[in-house]
This record gives C-alpha cells, structure tokens and sequence, in this order.
C-alpha cells in the first residue's frame, strides 16, 4: 500500500470524526443555552477545539451565530464541519481507488448535500435536526468503513485515524469541563452540575451508556472513569487506545508507534481514576494525555508515510 | 410501470433536417428499429423523468470533470443525453476491422521512424515533415520497447455523413480520455432503463479493465517475473482524475502521483509503501511527454519522477504509452496514415480519411486562405477543440483575425472541409431535437499484431443547437453507445 494512500485514508477517518465531534459538542452545549442559567458560553467549546484564538481574530461577539457560523459553516476555519467534510472528501476522492464504491459516494453525497446548506436555511428546519443529520452522515461513514471494508492496511489506517481522533477530543473535552465544574460540596450547584455533566454525557452519546454502567445520577468522578478507564465505552481513551493498537499490531511492519502506543494502552488499562486523582489535578494528566497522542500521531507519520 | 396512455409516437414524430443516424433513406434504420418501439411504448415523458435520475446519480457517484481556466477544483458533470447511440452489428464490425488496421499501421510508422525510417527513406512521407516536427521526439531514436508496442491504448474519433460513409477525424495516441464514460454511461442507462437492457441484445462493455490490465501487463520487461502495473496520475485538480481512479480502482492497480515514485540507483522505478519500497514494472501514465521526467523533458515539471526516462531506455519499466507518440497523431502527418496502411501492412485502407489541406504546401494555403469561410481549420498540434476555426459559423472579423494567423506560420495547420456530421435525436426541453455527434472507440495494442477493441465507444455530443463541437471542455455531452449483437 502506497504511504500516500495510508496518510489520505487516516486523515480521511480523523476529519469523519472530527466533524462529528463538533456536531456532539455543538449540540449538547446548544441544548445548555435553552436551560436558564445552565449555560456556560461558548469559550469553552471553542476551547476545546483548540478555536478560541482563531475565533478571536474574527474580531466578532462570541453569540451563538457567530460561534455556529465559525465553528460549521466557515470555510476559513480547518475545524468547521464544513472543512472537515470537504477535505475528508478530498482524501477520499484521492484514494476512492481503494475504498468501497459505496463509501465514497456515500460522503460525497454528504458534501454535496452540505454545499447547499446555510446559516439561514439550517436555522429555519431546526439546528437540532442538522446536528443529527451530521451524526447520521458521520457514522454512517464508520458503520459503512467497518462493515465494507476488506480488513487490509486500508482499513488499519482508517480505524487509527477515527480512534486517534476520538482519544484526542474525549481528552479535550472532559478537560475542558472538569476544569469549569471542579468538583464541590455545595449543594446549590448541585443542579447546575447535573445538567452540566449531563451535557458532558450527551457530547460523548454516553448518556444511557452511563445509566447503565454505573446505575447512578452523573458524579464527576465516575464519568471521568468513564471517559478515560472504561473498556466497554466505545469513546473511552482506553477503548480507543486498545483499537490503535490493534491497527497498528495488523499491520506487517513492526513499529515504534505500536510500541509506544501500546505502553499507554498497558497504562490505560491498569491505572485507577483514584491513582490519577491523587497525584495530581486531572487537567495535568490530561495534558500529558493530549500531547502524548499528539505525538504518536508524529511518528505512525514517520513509521509509514513517509 | 404501466403503459403511457399519452401516445407520443416515439421517434415518428422527430425531424431531423440531414443525414440523421435513426434514418435509413425513408425508412428507419434498422439498429434503432427495437428502440423506436419501446419509445412509443414508454412516451418522451418518461425518458425526461429518468434523465434527472441520472443526473443524481452522476453527481453522488462523484463522476466529475474539471474544466481548465475556471475556478481551481471546480468540477462539473458532463451532459449525459438518455438516447443511446445505436450501432448494428455489421456497422460496427466494419469499424473495428478499420481500426485495428489504423493503430496497427501507426505503431508500425512509430516503430519506423524511431529506428529504421524506411518510409521516409522510400519518400512516401517527406523526411522535414517528420525530423523537423514538434513532436519528434529525438530522446527514443533506436528505441524499440519490450513487446515492440508503443501504442497500447488509443482512442480514434470517427464521424460519419450518410449509413455507409464514415471517417476517421484523427487519431489518439497519446493519452486519450473518456474510456471511463463509456463504461458509467452504460452503468447510468442499465440503472435507468433496465427493461431496455433485458432482450441482452446491446454488447457489453464492461470487461475493458480486464482487456486494458492485460495489454498493460503484456507489455512488462521480459526481466519481471511478477510484473506490477500502476497508473500514473497528474492528481486530483487532472481534468480526468475521475477517469484514472476509477480505471486503477477497476484494474486493481495502485494509482500513484509522481511523488509516489522513485528510480534506484539500479535505475529501476520503485514505489513507496508502508512497508518500504515496492518495484513496479509498467506505467500505464496519464501525463504528457514533457512533465513524466525532470532531468530529461520539462525542468520545472513537479508531476513526474526523475529518471523515469532512464529506466524506460533501459527496460526496466514499461510506459504506456511510449514516448514520442505524438508525432504519429500530429495533424500533419494525419493525412499520411491511408499511405502508412499500405506501405507496413499491403492493404488497402478500410476506413477513410477526410480529405485534408496541408497549409505547409504553397497551393493548399492558397486555395485555403481563398475558402476560409467553408472551411474548418485546425492547428497541427491542437487538441480538445482549442485553437480551431469554423469557417461557415466564423464573423468576417473572426476570419480575417485567423488568416493572419495562417499567413503568420501556415505549417501550423491543416484544413478540412465542413462535413454534414451525423445528428442523433437528443433529449431537449422541447422534446427530441437532432444533434450532432461523433465516435471515439478505444483500441488495446498487447503486440504489433494485436488489437482488441471492446464493442463500444464513447459518443460525444454537441449540444447547442446546430454546433459541430463535440468537445466536452466546449460544452458537448455524452450518449451511451450501443453495439447490438450479431
């Protein structure tokens, strides 16, 4: 397989699941801004997509259009839903010699459709039904990848590319919102706290995940277990850091990203919430986290695309 | 479905003013007999209705086409027209025998004039018309390739002018395009109109991939064991990047950009992989001579790979096609091929020239510059209907600009007479209106006396009202053609 091939399809699965990342967290924090006095502004989403500089070049008020305007539609912004569906297109136009017909007509369909889309007119059908139709195309797409592909290279890269992607954004996400829900005793927050992590819980579609798994209402430090040990959650860093490394173990090429992303799996799966707790603030172990993929990210680059 | 109660009379209804292909004299022509009954069972309406069927699907299947000077990335569909283009059997066994003799003979004159030049030597093409054009390409003089086939996929574009006259336009023996349409129209029209399809009276076509992997493979160097082929591809803002995806993904062979390449210091052309570098045998390259090496042709050239030239000299990797082509399908040396027929293979030339002005000669630019308002000029080494001049449809200014031009450097083109092209009836908003079309079949050379050509072609279309321009870059369309069986 051409190193070509592999770099394209693996960010062609990172953008998928970049945009439906931003569908998820757009969504629940769009739900926040109807609940009185729930919301806490946009800052923290843009945040964790890494956009609050960006955003602030605009030179714009950060309200909910301008914020849906930047964040789906801006074709200046590379984290758009909109930028990411075209060039997650594009990569899959490159390549669409080695995936399933129905995959690439399946996306294209999703830009062409998104083409014609606008502030104005997604405002008049309802934001609420454009971020499902976003879920919809996006994990069609996985669910189409997974159950289409021939399990080759081709599909390692993919499945590396949308859990890569998947680690990084679960790992913003709880950072970003430990940060401004830090955990307290008073019981005045403690409503706001429940719709808080209740969104938290919807931007990772882990709402009856939770329900189930844990039988209790949201505590942040269970949905931080969660989040980061959980090995059935499917957008656990755990889960994803155990589909990595199953990419990387298929292919035939022995790899120093295998090994090191393996050591964070083997990591991952035996370190407690209360181990990472005691040491030091989340936010740390986050960051360590987030650079750490990161870097990984660096080097599956230098193993094969070179 | 249910039968139309509107009667709509099929083609009986439709008036073309000249030679239009459903006719036969009065009659109608015996290819398009089974399809004018099912039209005037199905009525116009529902053709009008499917073809925005087919414009959707167009569209998702993402079958595209990047037109050059507009906007970079900017695809658009080409026209499809829902009326198939219909061939009888022995119309089309005619064709391909006519076919198969052209390439054979215009491998051998490039074989020739690369090595031995015996027709230049026996003066039946003069030696400056060859030597000194454009498109000689010094770099492969004494050059034969591994299976001696240096045209293995052409395209040559027919018209035709009353139900036994056809003609060859010119011939395509560099990198022609638009094989892929006639594979997804046919794709389209099954999808469409299956029940026309159900009598498996219409030849297929879908095997051509097959047919091309094989010629690609046939011509390896004898030194590859396991020979790998692969299609070289300007990339994705290549006007055709639609067509060289879908034949790599069709073949099963990777589908690489330059960068992707690389020769050895054994000179030998290898690919990088994931799993470190990978020997490729053949090139089936979709890029002009000029951009495939930097160290030999175009200096600035960032789409090929450096010392592709080399490695090709020495067999150790096969292009498809060969260096040096064009100047067997320069517009000058076109009105030679019927000579080349009888010169390399003794026979007489099945298919027919039209009859051609060559403006280097003193006469012909006289009687040209005389007759330029009847006349449809063409530069020598133009191409994609660029840079030509229809006389009959050309303002006095527009003449008087482009006999500058002639007058300037004549060599520089050829002239033809205005022939009455062929319509065929097309789906409009008014109805079915006559247009005017032409035919690129596509021949597969595997060796020097082999040819295979897939029993169909693609028709391209002019879709304003009266043009003769077919080109899709000048706003033509495609039809679907068929080739019904014996």
């Amino acid at each position: 397989m051409l190193s070509r091939t592999a770099d394209n399809i693996y960010w062609m699965a990172r953008l998928v699941e970049r945009a439906e990342a931003a569908a998820r967290v757009l969504e629940a924090a769009y739900r926040m801004e109807q609940l009185p006095g729930a919301g806490t502004g946009w800052e923290p989403v843009l945040t964790i997509f890494g956009q609050i500089e960006p955003f602030r070049r605009k030179g714009v008020d950060m309200t909910t259009k301008n914020v849906f305007d930047f964040m789906i539609f801006d074709s200046e912004n590379p984290s758009s839903i909109y930028s990411c569906v075209k060039s997650a297109r594009e990569n899959a136009r490159s390549e669409r010699s080695v995936l399933p017909e129905e995959l690439f007509e399946s996306l294209n369909a999703t830009w062409i459709e998104l083409q014609g889309l606008s502030y104005a007119k997604v405002e008049r059908n309802g934001w609420r039904d454009f971020f499902e139709w976003v879920k919809d195309r996006t994990e069609l797409f996985r669910g189409m990848a997974v159950s289409m592909m021939v399990c080759d290279d081709a599909f390692q890269f993919e499945r590396m590319g949308a859990y890569l992607e998947r680690a990084d954004t679960t790992a913003r996400l709880l950072d970003v919102k430990y940060h401004i829900l830090p955990p307290s005793d008073d019981a005045d927050k403690g409503l706001v706290d429940y719709y808080q992590w209740g969104e938290v819980l919807r931007a990772v579609g882990g709402w009856q995940a939770y329900r189930t798994l844990y039988k209790d209402v949201p505590t942040p430090e269970k949905i931080v277990d969660m989040l980061v040990f959980n090995p059935v959650f499917p957008r656990s860093l755990r889960s994803a850091y155990g589909e990595i490394v199953t990419s990387l173990g298929a292919l035939k090429k022995e790899s120093l990203s295998l090994k090191i992303a393996a050591q964070e799996q083997a990591y991952l799966s035996t370190a407690t919430t209360k181990d990472i707790l005691k040491g030091r603030p989340l936010h740390d172990f986050l960051t360590d986290f987030v650079g750490f993929t990161a870097n990984l990210s660096v080097q599956i680059g230098r193993d094969f695309m070179v | 479905m249910t039968e139309t109660t509107k009667a709509t009379g099929g083609l009986s209804g439709y008036a073309p003013a000249g030679y239009d292909e459903t006719a036969n004299g009065n009659g109608r022509a015996e290819a398009y007999k089974a399809y004018d009954d099912w039209l005037s069972r199905q009525g116009i309406e529902t053709l009008a209705q499917r073809n925005k069927q087919a414009d959707v699907l167009f569209r998702r299947m993402g079958i595209t086409f990047a037109v050059y000077g507009e906007q970079t990335g900017v695809e658009r569909l080409i026209p499809f027209d829902p009326i198939p283009r219909i061939l009888s059997n022995a119309e089309w066994t005619r064709l391909e025998a006519g076919i198969c003799q052209r390439v054979r003979a215009l491998n051998a004159f490039l074989q020739d004039v690369y090595t031995t030049r015996d027709i230049l030597k026996a003066g039946v093409i003069p030696e400056d018309l060859i030597l000194k054009n454009s498109e000689y390409t010094a770099e492969v003089e004494g050059f034969t390739p591994p299976n001696g086939v240096r045209v293995h996929i052409s395209g040559i574009d027919i018209v035709r002018t009353s139900p036994s006259d056809f003609f060859v336009l010119e011939d395509n023996l560099r990198c022609p395009s638009g094989v892929s349409y006639m594979m997804e129209n046919r794709e389209v029209m099954m999808r469409l109109f299956p029940d026309l399809f159900k009598a498996r009276a219409v030849l297929p076509v879908n095997h051509y991939p097959h047919e091309l992997k094989k010629t690609l493979l046939a011509s390896a160097p004898e030194t590859a064991e396991n020979p790998r082929a692969v299609l070289l591809t300007p990339g994705i803002y290549n006007s055709a990047y639609f067509e060289h995806s879908f034949l790599a993904s069709e073949m099963g062979i990777e589908l690489v950009t330059g960068q992707d390449l690389f020769v050895g210091d054994d000179d030998c052309v290898y690919m990088r992989t994931i799993d470190g570098p990978e020997k490729v045998d053949v090139i089936y390259r979709r890029l002009d001579d000029r951009f495939l090496d930097p160290e030999t042709f175009r200096k600035d050239s960032l789409l090929g790979c450096p010392g592709l030239y080399r490695a090709a000299m020495k067999k150790n990797v096969t292009l498809a096609n060969a260096i040096g082509n064009g100047v067997g399908d320069d517009k000058s040396v076109y009105p030679f091929v019927p000579q080349m027929v009888e010169f390399y293979l003794g026979e007489k030339p099945i298919l027919s020239n039209v009859p051609t002005y060559t403006l280097a000669k003193a006469d012909d630019c006289k009687y040209v510059l005389e007759h330029l308002n009847e006349l449809v000029v063409k530069e020598t080494h133009g191409s994609g209907g660029y840079g030509m001049l229809i006389g009959p449809k050309a303002s006095k200014a527009e003449l008087e600009a482009f006999a500058e031009r002639i007058k300037a450097n004549p060599s520089n083109y050829i002239a033809q007479p205005t022939l009455a092209l062929s319509t065929c009836p097309t789906l409009q908003a008014e109805g079915l209106a006559p247009r005017h079309v032409d035919l690129r079949p596509y021949a597969l050379m595997s060796a020097p006396d082999k040819v295979t050509v897939v029993p169909g072609a693609l028709t391209r279309v002019a879709l304003r009202e009266g043009s003769l321009v077919v080109n899709s870059s000048q706003g033509g369309g495609t039809k679907d053609t068929w080739v019904l069986g014996a």
